[in-house]
């Protein structure tokens, strides 16, 4: 069974599975030790209350609801970017679906995970589902949530399948029956690769109205409120837009760093990049327009309890973050997406590593300001400063997503195998056919009368 | 692991995929029996849930198509 | 069925504060201490603001006393996941502590923000006297739940038990709440809404009288009276 992986095609694919990189247990001890720092924070917070995170009143929402809905906005870049790509069979997705599928599920559990930070009463976390209620948004956000995560999961998996199998020829020991078993009898038949294309076809459309939903959900817990600035009708769109947006930053994040970690240069190439870099450049210009017609119709309506927030925002004690937030989201990725010098590897990357910050920023305004600005001319003003332990538990989300993700590529290939072959072996022939169905201007459909 | 043991755990495994659908099923049915027994959003909740519980449903049947499907296509060759 | 509201004369009321602690006493909200009290976590069911018009010489200063506003159509009812706040009998608005997961979506919601959170285990960190000294008909919250203004509802309790003990209808029992007993100026009012009878309906109806954010459509239960200069 134990052929030698290293003379198959595609061999650094499997490379990091079957070899362990040498900063593999420096890196693992060092996210462990992060993780078990928020852990010990977190055990603080269990303990003693919610009193150690900055929250107050009436800012009762902070870091860990801005995290909630950042990771969720993330947790879009795959699923929906890959059945997106999938569905339209843009033929450069090849390289880029698993990676996406992968940060779906892994940041969906992260996002999930920071509700239950927020709650004061974790331990009472079964009267969700022993006496939820589905008047109230959160349960919303719960049912959509694990809808996305069990589909975003089987659509990860089902195109793993083959790969597995073709791990299973090299691999022994529990590898070999981890990937016996998940490979569920993969010999790479023509009825079977039929049942697999089919599965992979419905998955892919299933999964667009599921990820749209979630993050109009998440919209939803703001704007089913009355409260300033979030009781707004195009919350839904704005924060789906937004989601993809900082979606996409991440994915190219992820790419750009595999892709040095693990050699992947000949898979992820510059095209990628590229072709990424011109859809992040739409959705920032969508985040633009959409934040534009947000603010100038709260603006324009000049209704006094959103004036407070506005103002907050635009030069009060918001601005900062504000117009930090407008830089990073368009003033300085636009050029560098414009561009076609710039749209390279790094160009694209510094757009992304500034979109995830003006994203998160984006998030974080939202929610804040508004909770600190109630409504009512009476009612105190707060103030709020994240503590501590609010900081060490989202470093301990960052430490937890790259943990999940480095134990992900030791198990299995980050870019799916079979779809590279079959995309070096089969593409030019389906595409050439494709095309030829419709060229222009010979006349056909005339024959065909 | 030899092919009797590789056979047990992927029932194992679609057993416990069809188990955790089928918990999801059963919350959402608490809901709804929650919802009705208290008057409380009933058309919502039932709005909601034979959304959400339909969609649960297609999940599983996607996922058995694809594991007795690939099953039984394994011989064909 | 009684529709339990209140009417707070702001002609009247000369910001003693007598009725938050009152307030305070009579539902154990426990002192939070004072770096608490500074981030803003204070616990105070019945808070008092200050409303400040006009300019100095011409300066108008009212102070605004808020309770709970026991909505009609409560937003904080709407959004809670867990059944741990709803519209209870005679229109008051209850939060079941054991229930509460603190998730602190029904803060997020309510446009009064008078609904508080127990940040820290303040209840149980009191000293032992302090603690002896609890009104033993209210019971103490834990750390992480929300607890909020409940209109004194244990005193219709004891009205209810009392009407019954004498043989009447506890559905017409009438109680007082302590902010209502406390005030020295007698600004506040408290009642059924519904009964035209009682001095409450009569006031609600009045043209003094509102309340507050009324075009939100939470129909609060809450109405001030104030002094009504400008119109006829």
């Amino acid at each position: 069974m134990d052929r030698d992986f290293r003379h198959e095609a595609d061999a650094v694919l499997m490379r990091p599975i079957f070899e362990r990189p040498k900063y593999f247990y420096p890196l693992l001890g060092f996210l462990l030790s992060v993780i078990a720092w928020a852990a010990y924070c977190y055990y603080l917070q269990f303990n003693l209350g919610l009193g150690v995170t900055g929250m107050n009143q009436p800012v009762s929402w902070g870091f860990y609801v801005t995290n909630f809905v950042f990771f969720i906005g993330i947790s879009h870049a795959g699923t929906l970017i890959s059945a997106i790509l999938r569905m339209t069979q843009a033929e450069w997705r090849r390289p880029i679906t698993r990676i996406a599928e992968m940060i779906t599920v892994a940041v969906l559990g992260i996002g999930g995970m920071n509700v239950l930070l927020d709650l004061g009463r974790i331990d009472r976390v079964a009267n969700v589902f022993m006496y939820g209620r589905y008047q109230s948004p959160l349960l919303w956000d719960a049912t959509s949530i694990t809808a996305y995560m069990t589909a975003s999961a089987l659509y990860l998996f089902i195109p793993l399948i083959p790969d597995i199998a073709i791990l299973r020829q090299h691999a022994t020991g529990w590898r070999g029956g981890l990937y016996g078993v998940l490979s569920l009898g993969w010999r790479g038949t023509e009825r079977q690769q039929k049942i697999l294309n089919r599965c992979i076809g419905f998955m892919a459309v299933l999964v667009i109205p599921i990820a749209i939903s979630v993050h109009t959900v998440v919209a939803f817990v703001f704007s089913m409120t009355l409260q300033p600035m979030w009781h707004s009708t195009i919350f839904g769109p704005y924060f789906v837009a937004g989601a993809i947006f900082s979606g996409l930053a991440g994915l190219i994040i992820v790419m750009a760093v595999l892709r040095w970690v693990f050699h992947l240069q000949d898979y992820l190439q510059p095209i990628h990049f590229n072709y990424l870099g011109l859809l992040l450049l739409v959705m920032s210009l969508f985040w633009f327009y959409f934040t534009c017609a947000e603010y100038l119709t709260a603006y324009f309506g000049n209704e006094p309890g959103e004036m407070r927030v506005f103002w907050s925002k635009m030069t009060g004690e918001y601005a900062g973050y504000f117009w930090l937030m407008v830089m990073c989201n368009f003033v300085l990725p636009l050029p560098l997406l414009v561009w076609r010098r710039f749209r390279q590897v790094t160009g694209t990357v510094i757009a992304s590593l500034l979109i995830s910050v003006g994203m998160w920023l984006e998030r974080y305004i939202i929610i804040v300001p508004s909770m600190a600005n109630p409504r009512g001319d009476l009612l105190e003003k707060g103030h709020y400063t994240a503590s501590y332990v609010e900081w060490s538990l989202m470093a301990g989300c960052f430490a937890l997503f790259v943990l999940i993700y480095l134990l992900f590529s030791r198990l299995f290939p980050l870019v799916s195998i079979w779809e590279a072959r079959e995309g070096r072996e089969k593409t030019l022939e389906i595409v050439a056919a494709r095309v030829e169905r419709y060229k222009l201007g010979e006349g056909r459909l005339k024959e065909e009368q | 692991m030899n092919e009797r043991q590789i056979q047990f755990f992927q029932y194992l495994f679609v057993l416990s995929f069809t188990l955790f659908d089928l918990a999801v099923l059963s919350w959402i049915g608490r809901l709804i029996y929650i919802a009705l027994q208290l008057k409380d959003t009933v058309n919502g909740s039932l709005g909601i849930a034979i959304v959400a519980g339909s969609l649960f449903l297609v999940l599983l049947g996607v996922f058995h198509y694809l594991f007795w499907g690939l099953k039984r296509a394994k011989e064909q060759v | 069925m009684s529709r339990w509201g209140m009417v707070i004369d702001l002609e009247k009321c000369n910001g003693c504060e007598a009725c938050a602690a009152a307030c305070q006493a009579e539902c154990n909200q426990p002192p939070v201490g004072e770096s608490e009290a500074r981030m803003g976590r204070k616990i105070s069911w019945l808070k008092i603001s200050e409303e400040l018009t006009g300019k100095f010489p011409d300066l108008h200063r009212r102070m605004i006393p808020q309770p709970c506003m026991q909505c009609d159509d409560p937003p904080c009812v709407r959004v809670c996941p867990v059944h741990a706040t709803y519209l209870g009998e005679g229109g008051i608005v209850a939060q079941i502590y054991q229930r509460c997961i603190g998730c602190r979506f029904c803060m997020a919601a309510c446009p009064y923000t008078v609904k508080y959170f127990n940040w820290y285990n303040y209840a149980g960190g009191l000293p032992a006297a302090e603690q002896e000294a609890m009104n033993p008909e209210v019971s103490p919250r834990p750390r992480g739940v929300v607890e909020k203004c409940t209109f004194c509802h244990h005193r219709l309790l004891l009205a209810k038990d009392q009407a019954r003990l004498q043989g009447n209808d506890p559905a017409r029992a009438v109680y007082h709440p302590a902010c209502e007993e406390a005030c020295p100026a007698k600004a506040i009012y408290f009642g059924d809404l519904d009964d035209s009878t009682t001095e409450v309906a009569r006031l609600a109806q009045s043209h003094r009288a509102s309340r507050l954010m009324e075009d939100l459509g939470t129909n609060p239960k809450v109405y001030y009276l104030a002094r009504k200069e400008n119109h006829g």
